[in-house]
């Protein structure tokens, strides 16, 4: 069960180190070469500024420092090139830094402390700024320092208190204390809440013991912590005093004392007590529920971080099935040791998934005299009364046996419940999946080659291929689904990492938003997930950044001061949604236009922009709409490698917008990596594919139903609505296709909310087809803004192209 | 594994082996040569998917053993006029970024070896719309070879300046 923050963590590591990796590749390799070509700058570029920004977002303001100030640089060379002689000192600086930071992942990885400072490399990444900036002469600008771009600013923020105030503490020395840190109550997690204050004050601090130590593994120590405070022991320049307003400042820290050296022995010596009261409970779960024992085991499970389960009667039920029925009829018995208090810990028991009645008992210190029992309402209990005094009887027994060996026994319990949760689970790399499903995507193509075998025409007794054929066509779709399942995820992993995005940007900006998340429980390919986590991430800043306006200039503009942003995925069918959408300021065509010719990256004059390309622009290269850069995002890297990554997977990018009233950003996701039913057509002589589940029906119309508008454009009325034809051979210059409606055969087709009738030359049957990329070479033709998302490999070796109805519809509309 | 392992062993030996070994082509009656470390494979015409929106010389995609794999018709890349495809028409491979790209030329004829002094540059007043496709001139016992430059092939052709349009 780990926890939001500590999968942030490793999510953070992970990523920064494929970024250094990546980094040293293409420093190493232009070393090599002796030249920085533009691909390179650009890389190391956005290298820095994502490390940048995530290690800001973790709060490791020292790392976030540097790779801002070499951003800057290579923001520089990037505009203005750079010439051969600095070229090993940028290489050395660069390597320099990359050992830097990965020592400083290491450190984060062993949980060893941090460098606190590296002034060094900074000061010679500004002078090395300095070098390229204003020729060689580091000396005299080097105290013009701060007029880089927003130097560390917002990072250093954190730092401020502790720095200015180090002269007034003991001469030099730095003072060693104690303190005692009480969380806010029902903050949750105390232990990890505990660990990010460890590693906070390791930022400013020598942070020699705390207590108790095991915070990161033993989510029992939560209770501790809740009960008994978190004990810290620091060195520090600070005076106490200091560090007790720091300490206070901390998230959810509801109180920090100065322990002596006495106290905080006591301290050290009580803290074995913790357990609080003994209770016996005995858990009725809802009658039709089934499956009682792992009902039970949740439970047993959702109760560590409260409570202590001793014991639990039946005490087989991982491995037991039969116990299911025992508990039914029964009730599950459990033995706790909890803080809480009588009523707090009977509503969390309620509370349990699927409990139907709980009945405790409060223990007196010995266990045997209980009593004072107290019966909770069982209000459709019908043997309520009865079972839980029969039950008892044995339970008394247990209780008796387990006593004396009680610390152990729970232990025990406690390693039987883990091992089987790690056994079940093993990772496979992704390569490995990667190949399952080419093997799989070949598998089908195979099938359907034997199946469809012009051998076999003119054939009439086969009986027996015929169930075989049905047979192994079975075995195929399960294979199929079982290997794709295999591959899916749900996003609310990447979602989640944005709330905290959205939050500590609130944060640094002075701004109040909230974040709104929909479908996070949609299924995605992991493959895919991982190339548009980035994107999500890069879109959400940008919401942010340049969406949200301040709370004044919302309230002026008659909005709620809070911004809204919202992240929705929704799988549509054949393809996958997701939408970023704030409530902002929304995007102003003109502007947008204006920067873009300023900054030289139009490609028309401006007049014949439309709105929609307008606003495309800001996925272009080298555009950017904020003047200043921030530490989040500004510069327009970001934009561009969002619709880099999305088109990766075969995805396109869609921009909305109303002016003064916010944007979205739509990435529809096809499912490239993805088996698909598909509907083969013909059109001169060539094969199509349209996904099955883009279209409405077929149907052959007679030419007079045609309606034809003032422009010549064809409509057809379905059941009481118009839709366009799409004649795809007029689209397509395709020639010697069908031209006459009444020869050919109409396919309603739908995509979202847009609908059409696209006329083609005659339907050939359905098949499951492997859809495949296009081959990059034919991206740069605007191939897939025609529609044509993929292709496929037919039975006989032919390729079919496969139609993505929703871009055709855009294209045509675009053109009327 | 230790099967791709080997092969990726054995290309880089033979990329020593290759160097200054180039494939001779017939396109419209010259002869061209493309370094035959650049090729992955030869292939007689098979069936192409054409697709739309496409400049003319790019005639489609095809299957090459799963992969899908564009197909360029240098003859036309040139602006010259389409020819019909016969039997000695052929498609050589080449990888392009990672993936395979055909390009589909008359007839090919043998394998040569030019050594690098025999290879001059292109001439630099060549009126030729195909000048540009040429990274140099390779002088053989069998005449002179024109050395095709098939990156500038598969290169996207110069983008219109903005300061032209406006």
């Amino acid at each position: 069960m780990a926890s939001g923050n500590d999968q942030m963590m490793e999510m953070f590591l992970y990523e920064m180190g494929t970024l250094l990796e990546q980094l040293d590749e293409v420093l190493l390799n232009s070393e090599k070469s002796q030249e920085l070509t533009e691909d390179a700058i650009s890389e190391i570029f956005r290298i820095m500024h994502t490390i940048k920004g995530s290690s800001a977002m973790m709060e490791l303001n020292l790392i976030s420092t540097v790779t801002h100030k070499l951003e800057d640089s290579f923001f520089l060379i990037r505009e203005h090139g750079i010439d051969q002689e600095h070229f090993t000192e940028l290489f050395d600086l660069m390597l320099d830094a990359s050992d830097f930071l990965k020592s400083q992942l290491d450190a984060i990885q062993n949980g060893t402390e941090l460098a606190e400072e590296n002034d060094d490399l900074i000061n010679r990444a500004v002078a090395f700024y300095n070098i390229l900036k204003g020729g060689p002469n580091p000396q005299a600008s080097a105290p013009a320092a701060p007029a880089v771009p927003a130097a560390p600013a917002p990072a250093a923020k954190e730092q401020e208190p502790a720095q200015p105030s180090a002269q007034p503490v003991a001469a030099g020395g730095k003072g060693t204390m104690h303190f005692e840190i009480l969380f806010e109550e029902d903050c949750g997690m105390e232990n990890l809440r505990a660990f990010m204050l460890v590693s906070n004050l390791k930022a400013i601090s020598n942070v020699v013991a705390y207590y108790p130590h095991d915070i990161e593994t033993n989510p029992e120590t939560a209770m501790e912590i809740m009960v008994n405070g978190f004990v810290v022991t620091l060195e520090s320049q600070l005076t106490p005093t200091q560090m007790q307003e720091f300490l206070e400042k901390q998230m959810h820290v509801s109180s920090a004392t100065l322990l002596t050296e006495e106290q905080l022995a006591r301290r050290l010596g009580q803290t074995t007590d913790v357990s609080g009261a003994r209770y016996e409970a005995c858990v009725f779960f809802e009658e039709d529920c089934g499956m009682e024992n792992l009902r039970a085991f949740m439970l047993v499970n959702s109760l560590r971080s409260s409570c202590k389960v001793i014991s639990y009667s039946p005490t087989d039920i991982e491995s037991n099935p039969e116990s299911a029925m025992l508990i039914g009829e029964k009730g599950f018995q459990m033995i706790l040791e909890s803080p809480l208090s009588f009523s707090a810990l009977q509503d969390t028991l309620r509370k349990g998934m699927h409990v139907r009645s709980v009945t405790l008992k409060e223990l007196s210190a010995a266990p045997a005299a209980s009593n004072a029992s107290e019966t909770t309402k069982a209000p459709s209990a019908p043997a309520g009364t009865g079972a839980p005094a029969a039950a008892s009887q044995p339970q008394k027994a247990q209780e008796a046996k387990h006593e004396p060996a009680q610390e152990k026994e729970h232990e025990k319990k406690h390693n039987a419940v883990k091992t089987p949760v790690k056994q079940s689970l093993i990772s496979v790399s992704l390569d490995k999946l990667d190949q399952l499903m080419d093997l799989m995507g070949e598998l089908v193509i195979t099938e359907s080659m034997v199946v469809r075998s012009p051998d076999l025409k003119g054939l009439t007794k086969l009986d027996n291929f015929q169930k075989a054929e049905r047979q192994l066509r079975k075995l195929t779709d399960e294979l199929q689904d079982m290997v794709m399942s295999i591959r899916m995820i749900p996003v609310s992993g990447t979602f989640q990492k944005m709330q905290r995005i959205v939050r500590d940007m609130c944060r640094a900006l002075g701004k109040e938003a909230e974040l709104v998340t929909m479908g996070e429980d949609t299924d995605i390919d992991k493959a895919i997930i991982d190339s548009i986590a980035d994107p999500i991430m890069h879109l959400v800043r940008n919401a942010m950044d340049h969406g949200i306006e301040t709370p004044e200039e919302r309230r002026r503009a008659g909005k709620p001061e809070k911004g809204t942003i919202t992240l929705s995925a929704q799988n549509t069918g054949g393809e996958i949604l997701i939408t970023i959408s704030d409530d902002g300021k929304g995007l102003d065509p003109q502007k947008l236009l204006e920067k873009a010719k300023k900054n030289g990256i139009l490609t028309k004059p401006a007049s014949e922009y439309t709105e929609k390309e307008a606003y495309m622009l800001l996925f272009t290269p080298g555009f950017s709409t904020k003047e200043e850069v921030t530490e989040y995002s500004g510069r327009g890297v970001g934009m561009d490698v969002v619709k880099k990554n999305v088109e990766k997977v075969g995805g396109t990018v869609q921009v909305e917008s109303k002016l003064g009233y916010g944007m979205s950003v739509i990435l529809k996701i096809p499912l490239t990596l993805a088996i698909v039913d598909g509907m083969d057509v013909s059109l001169g002589g060539a094969t199509y594919t349209l996904q099955i589940t883009s279209i409405n029906e077929s149907f052959k119309a007679k030419n007079d139903q045609v309606i034809v508008d003032t422009e010549g454009n064809e409509m057809i009325m379905i059941r009481g609505n118009v839709y366009p034809i799409i004649r795809l051979h007029e689209l397509y210059n395709v020639p010697n296709a069908v031209t006459n409606i009444e020869d050919g055969i109409l396919i309603w087709v739908q995509s979202g909310d847009d609908s059409a009738c696209l006329l083609v030359d005659e339907l050939i049957g359905e098949q499951q087809i492997v859809v495949k990329p296009l081959p990059k070479y034919l991206n740069r033709f605007g191939v897939k803004e025609y529609g044509i998302s993929g292709c496929t490999i037919l039975g006989d070796g032919n390729i079919s192209l496969i139609l993505d109805v929703g871009a055709i519809i855009e294209k045509v509309l675009e053109k009327r | 594994m230790a099967q791709v392992q080997n092969n990726v062993v054995l290309t880089e030996q033979e990329e020593d082996t290759m160097h200054g070994k180039y494939l001779v082509f017939d396109l419209d009656n010259q002869q061209f040569a493309i370094p035959i470390s650049h090729v992955i494979d030869i292939i007689n015409m098979q069936p192409i998917t054409w697709v739309p929106n496409c400049p003319d010389y790019v005639k489609g995609i095809t299957n090459l053993r799963g992969k899908v794999c564009p197909i360029v018709d240098v003859r036309m890349r040139f602006g010259k006029e389409p020819q019909e495809y016969h039997d000695r028409t052929c498609i050589i491979v080449v990888e392009e970024q990672g993936a395979p790209v055909g390009l589909v030329i008359d007839s090919v004829s043998e394998v040569i070896t030019i050594d690098d002094e025999n290879i001059s540059p292109p001439p630099k007043f060549s009126t030729s719309a195909e000048a540009r496709f040429i990274q140099g001139v390779g002088r053989t016992d069998s005449g002179v070879k024109l050395i095709l430059d098939y990156q500038a092939v598969l290169g996207e052709d110069n983008v219109i300046r903005v300061e032209e349009v406006e």
